[in-house]
């Protein structure tokens, strides 16, 4: 690297890190109501010296082992060594680069994917890279995954180390990523078998890899599922529904190359999160309806990516494979609440995807119109912001003053059953240890109710999806109600 | 043995490498069979999960023109449905958060008999012993008859309390009053005479995948000239070439399976999917039954039967020929 690209390398990577970490900064707390869980697990761990796999958030157990090390090393407080989770999501930009790098991919194109990877038009992702939760400690490891599966699986002792390690990180980390990284290795492996056969190339140990992953991953989550009691209910028919994608998908990109999937990954990702937006979204967080504009920006960004996904090599057909097939079985694995949860899942990682396919199609039209080719990605991205500014405002978020005010509450809490949303139930629960149940939604509302003024706003979080204040409590009841405590952030009312 | 099972693996290889690299055609017959084995999967998985929920659906809506559905209707109220034989009798158990809407909507009205919180079918009064009956060997009280349309006559409705207290799987519907009839009757006459045709139709499709199958094999092993040529030069005997084409028949007629399967599962959603869209009807994610997996088997079967005639025909015809 020359003098003149430091500076805008180190300006795209300082972007990159900064992002997830913009809604601690601004908010002065951690994103997403899971935190709360990890940090108060993470000081569990250092105060009791030892760990417990019992139930769903402690038995995957990387970001709480994670969380617990740095507090010991460096002694600072949970909150903050919180915020080393999205730090390192931000530095997954780096195995993008790696990885655009190895697909020989021009400097200036390499930059554009990582920008495309953090400033991604799939706005949700935002509260994903920011908010501290297994999902997102492990999501650099599956990189890492990818990336050495991908170029260190020769047979070699220490890539096999290597492997194993990105392997443990991975299983430990959590099960969706790892079906991720199962599929990837699957995609890989049959790839590898086919070209064997008809090329006559060595398909190296990505085999006897893929199967120590899949007994692995399977024997842990098998455990998993056995101690904690099925968290979700899967049937052969659901493993069936996802193998028969995967099947369609990698029968399409071995026998007719990588259009299909090429085609398909962007496209239909991007219109359906058009429509995520315009009708499904709008239950869960505080959005506005979609507009003509957004529709025809999704649609651009997704024929650009399609273009460039379309010139890519193996190990993104593979991860195209992989990605599309959870995609499209947790897109039309029903309807209705469960479906919502796995399609924001899902949606997690196509992010890499669109990023590799961005800075593939920039690579291909900057040979003739260099400059043309960076003014339009650019623009692209930078048209993604709108899309994350709203997300920073959805019901995910918290802030240092609701943190204060409730720890000021908890001296003066009387002994009487609070009621609170999804939100500020975990908050005040893991915090503050504070028994908060959720809003009964039938029936009278009577009693302790703690409520966010961003709650009168945007309405109740309930699991994942969103009702409105006036649903559950009148106009004129909110206003009769005794208000026990007012710190004009946070408040607790008395319902006669 | 052991050296004769290597060999016919290698020549299975040899089969593989060169269809992979043109020697000869494997596509056509591998994508026949997927298209026969996804019809029969779409059919035979749409037709069980229909089938297996349909007695709470058209009990919930087959009295007045009602749109029931397993979606959230806004200002719709949830309610647990759970079928059940009792003594012969086909009853729905039912519990409405709302029951003075169900009763509403179903033109129904409740007269007191006892003091017990069930509410009964006049269908049921039977299997009442001294003001009580038994559910999951557990005795509740009775307090009041449904009367109503004849569709009633075989419901029992408990209270929310209750419904912890039985260890049923409980599925959750809505119902919202329409101006359209109802589509599940007819669906129901579908599927009551649906098995028969699937059958006759499953057998169909296995003789005319096996000789369409087989032509279409035989045609394609024929044009293997060059690479049967190959397989003289080589040395090898008829005999092996004949039996590792039979070999060969395996992978093509399971991935054939595989595709046509996977295929399948897909299609099944879509036109649930579909069918829940424009006619109204509960969204039922369909599911793979013992009886698909057993259709599955058979036509895997009938595949590589055909698949194997067919190459080891053709196979004769070329040895024939030259």
């Amino acid at each position: 690297m020359n003098a003149r690209s430091f500076l805008p390398t180190l300006i795209v990577f300082f972007l990159s890190i900064i992002l997830p970490l913009t809604p601690y900064m601004i908010n002065g707390a951690p994103s997403i109501g899971d935190s709360w869980v990890h940090i108060r697990y993470a000081e569990d761990i250092v105060e009791a010296g030892g760990y417990s796999f019992n139930e769903y958030n402690r038995m995957w157990p990387l970001i709480n082992m994670l969380l617990a090390f740095l507090r010991l090393i460096t002694g600072m407080p949970t909150i903050v060594i919180s915020q080393f989770i999205p730090g390192l999501a931000g530095l997954s930009s780096l195995i993008i680069y790696l990885l655009l790098f190895r697909l020989r991919v021009s400097f200036a194109s390499r930059l554009i994917g990582i920008l495309a990877f953090s400033y991604t038009p799939l706005y949700t992702s935002i509260t994903f890279y920011s908010a501290t939760m297994k999902e997102t400690a492990t999501l650099y490891p599956l990189l890492t995954l990818l990336y050495i599966t991908a170029y260190f699986s020769e047979p070699k002792r220490s890539h096999l180390i290597l492997n194993l390690m990105a392997f443990a990180s991975v299983i430990l980390g959590h099960h969706f990523g790892g079906l991720v990284a199962l599929l990837y290795l699957l995609s890989t492996a049959l790839q590898r078998i086919y070209e064997s056969l008809a090329v006559n190339q060595q398909s190296g140990s990505i085999l006897p890899l893929t199967f120590i992953y899949a007994v692995l991953y399977l024997a842990w989550n098998f455990f998993a599922t056995r101690i904690i009691g099925l968290f979700f209910e899967i049937t052969i028919y659901d493993a069936f529904y996802i193998v028969s994608f995967f099947t369609l998908l990698l029968f399409s990109a071995l026998k007719f190359g990588n259009t299909l999937t090429s085609i398909l990954t962007p496209i239909l990702t991007l219109t359906a999160l058009a429509g995520f937006r315009g009708i499904m979204h709008e239950s869960i967080t505080f959005q506005t309806p979609i507009t003509v504009y957004e529709i025809a920006y999704y649609l651009a960004i997704g024929i650009f990516a399609a273009i460039g996904l379309k010139l890519s090599k193996a190990i993104v057909t593979s991860l195209n494979v992989a990605i599309m097939s959870i995609y499209l079985a947790c897109t039309l694995w029903d309807v209705g609440y469960t479906a919502i949860v796995l399609f924001t899942k899902s949606l997690h990682y196509l992010s890499v995807l669109i990023a590799i396919g961005l800075a593939l199609f920039c690579e291909k039209i900057e040979r003739g119109r260099r400059y043309l080719a960076i003014i339009l990605a650019l623009i692209l991205i930078l048209e993604s912001i709108p899309g994350l500014v709203q997300a920073l405002k959805g019901l995910s978020e918290y802030s240092l003053a609701e943190i204060l005010s409730l720890s000021i509450l908890k001296e003066k809490l009387p002994r009487q059953p609070i009621y609170a949303d999804t939100r500020l139930n975990y908050l005040a629960k893991y915090l503050y240890s504070i028994e908060v149940g959720s809003i009964p939604l039938t029936g009278r509302l009577k009693g302790l109710l703690l409520l966010s003024c961003l709650n009168e706003i945007q309405g109740l979080l309930y699991g994942y999806e969103r009702i409105q204040l006036y649903k559950v409590l009148s106009d004129a009841s909110l206003k009769e109600a005794e208000r026990y405590y007012d710190s004009l952030k946070l408040f607790l009312i008395y319902l006669r | 043995m052991t050296a004769s099972i290597r060999e016919y693996r290698d020549y299975l290889t040899l089969h593989i490498k060169t269809a992979l690299r043109g020697g000869f055609k494997l596509l056509g017959p591998i994508l026949l069979i997927a298209l026969y084995v996804s019809s029969i999967v779409t059919i035979s998985t749409l037709f069980s999960s229909y089938s297996s929920k349909l007695h709470s659906i058209s009990g919930l809506s087959n009295l007045t023109w009602i749109n029931v559905t397993a979606n959230i209707i806004e200002g719709g109220a949830p309610i647990y449905a759970h079928p059940l034989i009792i003594e012969d009798k086909a009853v729905l158990i039912l519990s409405p958060t709302n029951l003075e809407e169900w009763l509403r909507n179903h033109e129904a009205r409740i007269k007191p008999v006892g003091n017990g919180s069930l509410i009964l079918g006049r269908g049921l009064l039977e299997l009442v012993k001294d003001g009580e009956m038994n559910l999951n060997g557990k005795y509740y009280g009775v307090g009041y008859i449904l009367e109503g349309d004849m569709s009633l006559d075989f419901i029992i409705i408990v209270p929310k309390e209750i419904i912890s207290q039985l260890p049923y799987t409980w599925e959750v519907y809505y119902e919202q009053p329409v101006n359209t009839p109802p589509i599940t009757l007819f669906i129901e006459e579908l599927i009551s005479v649906g098995w028969r045709v699937l059958s006759i139709l499953f057998q169909i499709v296995c003789l005319s995948l096996i000789i369409s199958l087989a032509a279409l094999v035989y045609v394609e092993s024929v044009k293997m000239e060059c690479y049967l040529k190959l397989l003289t030069t080589l040395n090898i005997s008829r005999f092996k070439v004949a039996l590792s084409l039979i070999f060969l028949a395996l992978p093509i007629s399971f991935t054939g399976i595989l595709l046509g399967a996977s295929l399948g599962v897909v299609f099944s959603h879509i036109f649930s999917f579909a069918l829940s869209r424009v006619y109204s009807i509960p969204f039922l994610k369909p599911q793979i039954m013992i009886e698909t997996i057993k259709l599955l088997f058979w036509l895997f079967l009938s595949a590589y039967t055909a698949v194997a005639l067919g190459m080891v025909s053709g196979y004769a015809h070329r040895v024939k020929v030259s």
